[in-house]
């Protein structure tokens, strides 16, 4: 216990520095960065190892308001497979990006990202993860807009991380509607008390997941996060930052009421689906990953919401590893593209295909992640998806919604076919490069490699078509005490298989080399017809999103007429009103109050001049009145007391 | 024995002096009349003083009179040596014109 306490500052803090002696931009201090992440990498593993009761730390920050982490089993083995991504990102990312002169401030951004998602996993209190779920955002925004000297994509990183703030401000909301109802305000808290939350502030948090894990209708951001490098959309845009969403909801599942949690399963079913048919047609070759990614992530979303969040748990660990993979793999296809012939576009999938016997190591790596994608056996997507899908049959059964489960396994057939079609593009057919440079980098190769053999399936269970027996299962969940009544069903198992299988069938009788619609590819354009349409537009989320704005800018220039005409004369009446009154005050202050004011003053005056016109220098005349006075008052004393 | 007058006249007849006393101090410009009407006041009051002391045996009220006459034979002596100075100073007797006592 004493080492974790030692350690665990060293781990929340060492990718923040090693960031910043990355940010110094020499040889060596790059090296020294990619030591501190590996070093963060050797004491996370010794964290999972020696774990055994929860760690709170807490610190008293307002009356009420505490600062608080916890390292918990979950949050320690989350906090692994950041580091392993990201040092994996990192070693990638030397050769990736070698030819900038930014790749300073690169890793720095990377260095602070790590800390920030780490920090994010680490919180316990309600406060401190709204604290970091925004670092994370910011974070993200600056490495998508990582080349902001092109104008487009620093327009994208804004449009995402706008996106983003949208599902923030309900987190937030959530966060003060916890704060205001008395909730307790940390996840142990929160388990142990066992209180459920209200309907309002449970979809206020399930808005904010949403919006972090781009799942319906915030998904169109996560297509805008591919203008950042490709590296980077593997670490924060696949593997790791997109999850916080789906980890949000894993620890507060338990308090969400019954209709909350139909609102995740439905969500998550309707994106899965929904980004699987928009996957179907792009031609750029991270768009069709980043809708893949967005399907996958409404698959574990889904599986909170049906109550298998265990299988959501795994099937956000096998998917960080075939889905980094993946956009290594693609990341390695756009670097090497762009090294032949920077004057095509890199992205494009119309100006690859036949890169197999170029860059084997990528295309073998490419494709045992891709079927792990795709959910065959013997690859640990297939596991983790089979835990999900045996959920969500169960819950149907359970509930008589079968909606979900039918979207869930269409979404499963649709995976198989896109990833099909997107390997048989890139990497077979007629190839028109002719030179032999074969990925002679160690940098690519070993993440690669790793990441692939990842995706097996002896890694993550010995029996490769059993969901049931991940060897992190009983770490994870043992003291959760919540181990879900469910079994593998036969008719399931096949299904999926035989899903799989049938779409990449079907890919690869439509797009095999000699097919007609392969010929046709490097010349198609955008589909015309309306199913192509909408799935090549990402169902039009963007125009969706245009609406908005525009119904905002006119309500706000609704507003502004409003208050030019009615606000603005109200006022303008009221300032002439006042002037008017002014006047007229004015004028009775200055005739009447001060006329009363010198008419007094000239009463006085009179009276003066009245008495002073008995005095005189002459000598005789006071004596006179002397005598008067004297006079006077005899008679007064005389006859009148 | 003198067949007594009556006080009735006395009083009347000092009165009448008094008040022209009086009138000449008012009215005169000329601070020698001025003091010819204080002279005339205060005998008034000498002529009541006299007059009244017939009824006292100790005769208080004349030997009063007696210091009066002389007050005022001293006062004027000084007051006719400054008005006589400030003639021959200024040139003027009427006391309203002198306003400074010095030159």
């Amino acid at each position: 216990m004493t080492l974790i306490k030692t350690i665990w500052p060293l781990i929340f803090i060492l990718p923040l520095f090693s960031g910043i002696i990355g940010g110094l931009n020499s040889k060596q201090s790059l090296k020294l960065s990619n030591f501190g992440i590996g070093a963060g990498l050797l004491f996370s593993i010794i964290l999972v190892w020696l774990l055994d009761e929860p760690l709170i730390l807490e610190w008293k920050w307002l009356e009420g308001v505490s600062f608080g982490f916890s390292i918990d089993r979950l949050n320690a083995m989350l906090v692994l497979l950041v580091y392993l991504i990201t040092l994996l990102v990192q070693v990638f990312s030397i050769t990736y990006m070698e030819h900038d002169p930014d790749q300073g401030r690169y890793t720095a951004k990377l260095g602070f990202f790590a800390f920030s998602m780490v920090g994010l996993l680490m919180s316990n209190q309600l406060v401190t993860l709204f604290l970091f779920w925004e670092l994370v955002g910011m974070s993200s925004y600056l490495l998508i807009g990582f080349w902001y000297q092109e104008a487009a994509r620093s327009k994208a990183a804004r449009q995402a991380f706008m996106i983003n703030r949208v599902a923030d401000a309900f987190l937030l909301l959530g966060v003060i509607q916890v704060f205001n109802n008395g909730y307790a305000t940390s996840f142990t808290e929160i388990l142990s008390s066992g209180n459920q939350w209200d309907g309002f502030t449970g979809l206020c948090f399930i808005i904010g997941a949403f919006g972090k894990s781009a799942q319906f209708p915030f998904y169109g951001w996560l297509t805008k996060a591919m203008a950042g490098p490709t590296p980077v959309s593997a670490l924060i845009h696949a593997a790791t930052m997109v999850t916080a969403g789906v980890y949000l909801l894993v620890r507060i599942s338990p308090v969400l009421i019954e209709w909350n949690l139909q609102v995740i399963a439905i969500g998550g079913a309707v994106t899965a689906f929904m980004a699987a048919v928009a996957a179907l047609t792009q031609f750029d070759i991270k768009k069709v990953l980043a809708y893949s990614t967005i399907s996958q992530l409404g698959y574990m979303i889904l599986g909170i919401g049906v109550g298998a969040y265990q299988a959501s748990v795994f099937h956000l660990w096998t998917h960080a590893f075939f889905k980094a993979g993946l956009f290594l793999a693609a990341g390695s296809v756009i670097h090497y593209m762009h090294e032949l012939d920077s004057s095509k576009d890199a992205q494009d999938m119309r100006n690859m295909g036949g890169l197999q016997k170029i860059l084997p190591v990528t295309f073998y790596a490419f494709l045992i992640c891709g079927l792990a994608l795709s959910g065959l056996p013997f690859l640990s997507g297939f596991l983790s998806k089979e835990g999900i899908l045996t959920g969500s049959w169960l819950w149907g059964q359970s509930t008589g919604n079968y909606l979900v489960p039918v979207l869930a396994f269409c979404t499963a057939g649709l995976t198989a076919f896109y990833i099909g079609r997107q390997i048989l593009l890139v990497f077979f057919g007629s190839s028109s490069f002719t030179q032999k440079i074969i990925e002679p980098m160690l940098t690519i190769r070993v993440p690669l490699i790793f990441l692939a053999v990842s995706s097996l399936w002896f890694w993550n269970s010995l029996n490769p078509i059993n969901p049931l027996g991940w060897f992190w299962n009983s770490y994870l969940f043992a003291d959760l005490g919540a181990t879900s009544a469910q079994h593998s069903i036969l008719g399931v198992l096949i299904g999926s298989i035989g899903l799989s299988l049938a779409g990449l069938g079907v890919a690869y009788w439509l797009y095999r080399p000699e097919a007609e619609l392969t010929q046709n590819f490097k010349n198609s354009k955008e589909p015309a017809q309306l199913v192509g349409k909408i799935s090549f537009h990402g169902w039009y989320i963007e125009k969706f999103y245009d609406q908005i704005v525009l119904l905002f800018s006119k309500i706000v220039a609704g507003a502004g007429w409003f208050d030019k005409k009615v606000i603005d004369r109200f006022v303008d009446g009221m300032g002439v009103t006042g002037v008017v009154m002014a006047k007229v005050i004015g004028w009775f202050d200055q005739n009447i109050v001060d006329g009363l004011v010198n008419f007094m003053a000239s009463i006085s005056q009179l009276i003066g001049r009245f008495v002073t016109s008995f005095q005189s220098p002459k000598i005789q005349i006071q004596i006179g009145w002397l005598l008067l006075t004297l006079l006077v008052l005899l008679l007064w004393f005389q006859f009148l007391t | 024995m003198m067949e007594a007058i009556s006080p009735t006249y006395f009083v009347f007849l000092s009165l009448f002096i008094f008040c022209a006393g009086i009138a000449i101090i008012i009215i005169k410009r000329s601070a020698i009349f001025v003091l010819i009407g204080i002279e005339l006041m205060l005998n008034a009051a000498n002529l009541n003083l006299v007059y009244f002391s017939q009824y006292d045996p100790g005769m208080n009220g004349l030997m009063t009179s007696v210091f009066v006459v002389v007050l005022a034979a001293a006062e004027v002596a000084i007051a006719l040596a400054i008005l006589l100075n400030i003639f021959k100073h200024y040139k003027i007797t009427d006391p309203d014109e002198l306003t400074s006592l010095k030159n």
